[in-house]
């Protein structure tokens, strides 16, 4: 059997091969991540994905660590910003300074920021001006960065990691609706439990630490991140799926709660009614195919099933709704509306 | 080349059952339709049959259309559940990702077989469902070829093989019924409530009566005939649906149900009574109180003999309805005793039978009757409250006698109780309050 020859050349890797690289990424991840399978779980699947992810945990949950370490392991290019308030655009996309060459000539030269890179993790972004924050949004949509009237694109693979510190809140610019959606999913780390704390004491007071083994060569490790991503696009989804998808969306927005879609019979959801302010964008519903499309490899499947977009919906949708202030005054939380959406919606499943 | 032919008959072999599983699923919600129906229907006639034989007209009317009505809202949900379970290929397939526990992987072969160009997935998605064959074989995601529903129909058919056997064991019962009906009645004019007959019934009564008694009989029906006509529309649709309830009664069955002897009903006339138009006037309306309008009451006409001469006591036969039926207690069903007959006649007759008339506060007292059996005694105690038109404001509360009569043990349920002794200081309060 032959695969197709992608136009630039690139051959999508084999189910076979997603699956080890996959598994060995997460392993050599977890050698310095104690516990929290699940949300390394979650960040990989974004990063193969093709989208960014956006962390969620109070500080000293590992975040900083997870990121740095998955850079080693897939031996990509890797950057951090710490965001602060006085941290201007050009900051991180970077600027153009004068340089003079041997023969006294002086030129404008582009000095690229820490932005060009492959892996950034951009961290507590929410303390960064709304401005600084949004120098990150070209380059998170478009992979290229504009400065001075010249666009540099940015090296694939590119994913972007922005940790939100949910404590500590003053002074703090939340991030505009328009920028949460860029990302893919929202990774939340909890507190270890108590074996994982062990085990984390253990690892990391010790005189040894435990080497993180690239798994490609620095050479062509962008290569083959791509190709193994050009394989998730080749999952194949049934049109029921990707019409479940659509309806969860719009499950999500209270203008549509009352009737989905094409269905017969309406379906209320009182929660999204009643708290939801804005529901998802269509950005929700290609999340949860394309992070239910890796979730199907790695269960050796070709092709998305209802049950992969259910178990992805609070990662993908969480972070896209905007709740009102009846929601905040009721301590209702995303994940509450989320996991309503979805038990409503699985019923409809054609 | 062999490659691509191979995997073409794994496709063929894969979609030839999600075929075979869709055909099996429709067999099955056929058989849930028929099944269903069938019971509905069986059900819903037999329910209908066992209100016939039960019921009066107009609650056989209203049960049969609650019925019916029932009957049609289950066989439409039975279509839209059938509607609903219909099958097809995704559907199917859906199923058997479903019970094979296949994730979605039948239902994305199904969806992008017919596809211009493929994934480079696509001949691991063949091979991989293949593979799973086994597991969604059409008789391992349904095993049933009988659908659930024909335990529904078993289970009505066996219930009205049931109800079938119980009525014929009871059949008997009815005419037993029928045959210990008495067959003739003495009754006083007088006494008689005129009541709008069931138009349902046949008619099935002789009048016997003298020239004068079939004359005031006519005027009294000619009297109620014309209440009958003031009373409203609804009346009459009551009247036609009584109408179109018994027809349609009759036809269910496909019998008479009341198929009584006929009943024979001498009449008799007080003199003293006919003669005081007070009286007469006091009865009439006393009747009317209590007698529903209809047409009946202008059926009640029909005793054309009541013009014959008047010579001996003739017979009335009503050949329309029963248009004159005697109250509670007026009529004497032991008419074969000569002493019970003769009370409604003489001047002494005022007592007994007739004495039931009970708001003619006339006839309350007169010498008490010996009881033929009397053993045991019972009490009749009469409740009177003070109303605001009582005698004396504030004056104490009256409190009824206590009247001891004696209980005749073979005292049938509309024979007129013994008139007793009541105590001279307690007759004139009792009489005020039967004035009441």
């Amino acid at each position: 059997m032959t695969h197709p020859v992608e136009p630039n050349g690139l051959e999508p890797a084999s189910l076979p091969d997603f699956i080890r690289t996959f598994r060995k990424v997460q392993a050599e991840v977890h050698k310095a991540i104690v516990g929290q399978e699940q949300a390394v779980e979650q960040l990989l699947t974004a990063f193969f994905a093709g989208g960014h992810v956006l962390i969620e945990g109070v500080p000293g949950t590992g975040k900083t660590t997870l990121v740095k370490t998955l850079g080693l392991a897939l031996n990509l290019s890797f950057n951090r910003i710490q965001f602060t308030v006085d941290l201007m655009p050009a900051d991180i996309t970077g600027t153009r300074v004068i340089l003079s060459g041997a023969d006294g000539h002086r030129e404008f030269s582009f000095q690229p920021g820490p932005i060009f890179c492959h892996l950034l993790l951009g961290d507590e972004i929410n303390r960064a001006t709304p401005k600084t924050q949004s120098a990150l949004l070209e380059a998170m949509a478009e992979l290229q960065v504009t400065s001075g009237g010249t666009t540099y694109p940015l090296a694939p693979p590119y994913f972007v990691m922005a940790t939100l510190n949910p404590i500590e809140m003053e002074g703090t610019y939340p991030l505009p609706e328009a920028q949460l959606d860029r990302f893919l999913l929202k990774v939340r780390l909890a507190y270890p439990n108590e074996d994982d704390m062990v085990r984390i004491i253990a690892a990391t007071t010790g005189a040894q630490e435990s080497p993180i083994e690239p798994v490609f060569s620095a050479a062509t490790a962008a290569r083959e991140v791509e190709r193994l991503k050009r394989l998730v696009r080749e999952v194949m989804v049934a049109p029921a799926v990707e019409r479940y998808a659509a309806r969860m969306v719009r499950a999500t927005q209270p203008e549509n709660s009352r009737a989905l879609g094409e269905l017969k019979s309406p379906i209320h959801i009182d929660a999204v009614s009643r708290y939801v302010l804005f529901g998802s964008s269509p950005r929700g519903a290609q999340a949860l195919i394309l992070c239910g499309k890796v979730r199907a490899l790695l269960d050796g499947r070709a092709n998305v099933d209802f049950d992969d977009l259910d178990e992805l919906a609070p990662a993908a949708l969480e972070h896209r709704i905007m709740l009102n202030y009846a929601a905040h005054s009721d301590n209702i939380e995303p994940a509450q509306i989320i996991a309503e959406v979805v038990k409503t919606v699985r019923r409809t499943r054609d | 080349m062999t490659e691509t032919k191979l995997q073409d008959q794994k496709l063929w072999l894969t979609l030839f059952q999600i075929e075979a599983l869709k055909k099996r699923l429709n067999l099955l919600t056929a058989q849930f339709g028929l099944f269903s129906t069938l019971a509905v229907i069986i059900a819903g006639t037999a329910l209908i049959y066992l209100a016939a034989l039960a019921m009066p007209p107009l609650a056989f009317l209203a049960c049969a259309l609650v019925v019916v009505a029932s009957a049609l809202v289950a066989t439409w949900r039975v279509i839209r559940v059938m509607h609903h379970r219909w099958a097809n290929l995704p559907h199917a397939a859906m199923l058997a990702d479903s019970r094979a526990g296949l994730k979605g992987r039948l239902l994305t072969v199904l969806a992008t077989a017919d596809a211009q160009s493929h994934s480079v997935l696509w001949p691991y998605l063949i091979e991989d469902t293949y593979a799973h064959r086994r597991e969604f074989e059409p008789a391992r995601i349904e095993p049933r070829w009988v659908s659930r529903a024909i335990f529904a129909f078993t289970g009505v058919v066996f219930a009205l093989v049931a109800i079938a056997f119980l009525l014929r064991y009871r059949r008997p019962g009815l005419g037993a019924v029928a045959v210990m009906a008495p067959s003739e009645v003495t009754a006083d004019l007088n006494d008689l409530e005129i009541e709008p007959a069931d138009p349902a019934l046949q008619p099935n009564v002789h009048v016997y009566a003298d020239a004068a008694t079939l004359r005031q009989l006519q005027s009294k029906l000619a009297d109620r005939g014309n209440q009958a006509r003031t009373h409203d529309r609804w009346s009459r649709w009551m009247s036609s649906a009584r109408n179109f309830a018994g027809a349609l009664q009759d036809q269910v069955t496909g019998h008479k149900l009341f198929n009584l002897p006929p009943l024979h009903l001498k009449l008799t006339n007080r003199g003293d009574a006919g003669a005081d138009p007070d009286h007469s006037r006091q009865a009439s309306s006393t009747g009317s109180n209590n007698a529903p309008p209809g047409p009946g009451g202008n059926a009640g006409t029909a005793p054309n003999g009541s013009t014959a001469p008047s010579e001996a006591p003739q017979l009335a036969h009503n050949d329309t309805a029963p248009a004159v039926n005697p109250p509670n207690g007026s009529a004497n069903p032991n008419s074969a005793d000569p002493g019970a007959a003769g009370q409604g006649e003489g001047p002494s007759g005022i007592g007994g039978a007739t004495h039931s008339g009970g708001t003619d506060p006339t006839h309350l007292f007169g010498p008490p009757q010996p009881q033929r059996l009397g053993a045991d005694s019972f009490k009749i105690t009469i409740d009177a409250t003070p109303a605001d038109e009582a005698s004396a404001k504030g004056a104490p509360a009256y409190i009824p006698p206590k009247i001891q009569v004696p209980l005749n043990p073979e005292q049938a349920p509309d024979e007129p109780i013994a008139r007793a002794e009541v105590p001279p200081e307690d007759q004139m309060t009792i009489k005020r309050v039967f004035e009441r």
